[in-house]
């Protein structure tokens, strides 16, 4: 389980989180919703120790944040982490020599699904096979967690079901997975869990399929009353 | 005929759980006959798969029709549709009572005559019928 | 440390490409201006020979005979304009080396942040990846020493010459080579040492920055500043009359123990600011 309590953190000024308190359970999808700049990469950030939080405290299993997570959790960020110049194959041989939890049977089947070339530069991808490279750097990871911010944004449709198709498989499962968007609509049957995040403060967290059965609400439903109503 | 084939095409709605709606699916496929008893079903992560869910809501859907008697799981073999000809037929009278009734209860708020009810929905449901026959040969 | 071992490779060969450059960039200047310098020197020697002077061993006994020491110092510019191209650049490098990481749309920080090792693993590697650039660079200097004599005897008419001299004599003769290979070990802890130490405190203040940005500069230039302020005051205490009872070696202990405190001092801050403060 991954726990957020009373988490804060600002920027310069800007208080990012004042108040974020949430759980992600492993076997769950949970998915941070809220509009741009509400904060929701900074909450994957400050999982991965990659930004300090001012306050409060964040549990991965009850062990607090360090550099033993890196083989329990995985981070896929919106944008590739890898040297321009580096190749497709170079850059699965990096994540083999530093991670243990490397799985390269799992890296190669999601090298030959997804059609990419070891050869490749990775300055030379489109954008939809830079996602689709950065997903399997995270997912070839034998994790627990794996973090995923904005999986679906800014690429091709087919290369967006393709990545769907990634998560209804059985790449996730098991996994505690958390993502976060600003759409909903794609995903909305693929979610268990949801996370309202707005101004800082997160304003309602459910579950989806309890939701609809007991208010016969859709998450937009939801979403609807909590920022509009 | 595999139940997958055609289930890529399930539109889920928002409002109700996806498990349900799952197994309301898998309802229809059997009372058409398009899932036969004693077939085999996709696995659970085949089907999450096919119809771009989340593998735990499968499970559950599949917890719940196994819950139902709706299908049987063996050890490690793969699911099938039930042989029990009586949960066959209470699935058709259920779903067949289910949609009677929803009907039913918004016809019932315009108190139309039985007869004439009777054959605007003869010739709908004709028509209906019809329509869906040709879009399968076409 | 294994991992340690493949950070290391990794500074070293993405730092690779510009490596050969900056060696042949050195190479061809430094051996470029022997050739020019030594080329002239012919001319002239030529041209200046006249009835008086026919040959070689008379002209060389009326002007005297010329050193490869004498050709260095004649084509300075040419060989000491790629020593401190090649300093300028590592200068360039201690910030770009970590810069480099937070740099275009890829931000390699994220993964190197998430590596399962000790962080402090990526700043040694990244340390030990200049000082063995810099020591690379001097070998290298090194190395084509003995290859510009070559040249200059090539060129240089053997009656017009010197008597030969080791390269180590080259290298006392030389006032920039004399600091680049020191003579004594105490110079060698001097120059390195105080060349390690300026890359420790360069280092501290791009991390306070790196973790603290607009504050963080505020903060690395205090630093620098007292970090500098520190080193010379022994000098500045001694060069006031009365106070002047110090001797050299005691000095020296003065100064090493004075920066030994401050580097154990940046990397313990260096250390503390990887592990917490640093973002990306």
């Amino acid at each position: 389980m991954i726990e957020f309590k009373s988490v804060r953190k600002k920027y310069g000024r800007k208080k990012v989180l004042q108040d974020v308190s949430f759980t992600a359970q492993k076997g769950n999808i949970t998915c941070l919703i809220g509009i741009n700049g509400v904060g929701k990469s900074t909450v994957l950030k400050a999982i991965m120790g990659l930004t300090p939080i001012d306050g409060g405290s964040i549990l991965i299993d009850g062990m607090p944040v360090g550099k033993h997570i890196y083989e329990h959790v995985a981070y896929i960020p919106d944008h590739i982490s890898m040297p321009p110049n580096m190749t497709v194959g170079a850059s699965m041989q990096f994540m083999k020599d530093f991670y243990a939890s490397w799985n390269e049977a799992r890296a190669e089947e999601m090298l030959t699904f997804f059609k990419l070339k070891r050869s490749d530069r990775i300055s030379e991808l489109s954008k939809g096979n830079t996602a689709k490279l950065n997903l399997l750097h995270g997912l070839s990871l034998d994790v627990e967690y794996v973090l995923m911010d904005e999986p679906f944004s800014g690429i091709d449709a087919f290369s967006r079901e393709q990545i769907t198709e990634v998560f209804t498989s059985k790449l996730v499962e098991d996994r505690g997975v958390i993502i976060t968007t600003h759409e909903i609509n794609d995903i909305e049957h693929l979610i268990d869990e949801v996370v309202l995040l707005d101004n800082g403060f997160v304003k309602s967290q459910f579950n989806c399929e309890d939701m609809r059965m007991q208010e016969g609400k859709s998450v937009m439903d939801v979403m609807r009353e909590v920022y509009i109503g | 005929m595999h139940a997958g084939e055609d289930s890529a095409e399930l539109k889920f709605n928002s409002r109700d759980p996806v498990y349900l709606q799952v197994v309301r699916h898998f309802k229809e496929e059997i009372v058409t006959g398009r899932l036969q008893k004693g077939q085999v079903i996709p696995s659970r992560r085949e089907i999450a798969g096919k119809l771009k869910i989340n593998p735990n809501t499968a499970q559950k859907a599949y917890k719940e029709m196994e819950e139902q008697g709706l299908i049987v799981t063996e050890g490690n073999s793969p699911s099938r549709i039930t042989t029990d000809e009586q949960v066959l037929s209470l699935i058709r009278s259920e779903l067949i009572t289910d949609a009677v009734e929803a009907f039913v209860q918004s016809i019932a708020k315009i108190q139309v005559p039985v007869d004439e009810l009777l054959a605007i929905v003869k010739s709908k449901v004709e028509r209906s019928y019809k329509q869906a026959a040709e879009e399968e040969q076409a | 440390m294994n991992r340690f071992w493949k950070l290391l490779h990794m500074e070293v060969s993405r730092f690779w490409k510009l490596y050969i450059t900056l060696f042949a960039m050195t190479l061809l200047m430094q051996g470029g201006g022997i050739l020019y310098v030594c080329n002239r020197y012919m001319q002239t020697v030529k041209d200046k020979m006249g009835p008086a002077a026919s040959t070689y061993a008379q002209y060389a006994e009326e002007h005297g005979v010329v050193t490869f020491s004498d050709i260095l110092s004649e084509a300075q510019l040419y060989f000491l304009a790629p020593i401190a191209l090649c300093i300028g650049g590592m200068g360039l490098y201690v910030f770009l080396i970590w810069y480099r990481e937070w740099m275009g749309k890829n931000m390699f920080i994220y993964r190197l942040l998430m590596l399962p090792t000790e962080r402090r693993h990526l700043y040694v590697a990244k340390l030990s990846a200049i000082l063995l650039f810099v020591i690379g660079l001097v070998a290298f200097q090194l190395l084509i020493l003995p290859l510009e004599s070559a040249l200059f005897t090539s060129v240089i008419d053997q009656a017009l010459r010197g008597s030969t001299e080791s390269v180590t004599s080259i290298i006392q003769n030389h006032a920039f080579l004399q600091i680049l290979v020191p003579r004594t070990f105490t110079e060698f802890v001097m120059y390195y040492g105080g060349g390690a130490l300026f890359v420790i405190v360069m280092f501290t203040a791009i991390l306070l920055e790196r973790s603290y940005r607009l504050k963080g500069i505020a903060a690395g230039v205090i630093y620098v500043g007292a970090a500098v302020l520190l080193m010379i005051a022994p000098m500045l205490i001694m060069n006031r009359d009365m106070n002047d009872y110090l001797y050299p070696n005691e000095i020296f202990i003065i100064e090493l123990t004075i920066a030994i405190l401050i580097g154990m001092m940046s990397l313990a801050i260096s250390f503390f600011l990887m592990n917490k403060k640093l973002s990306v």
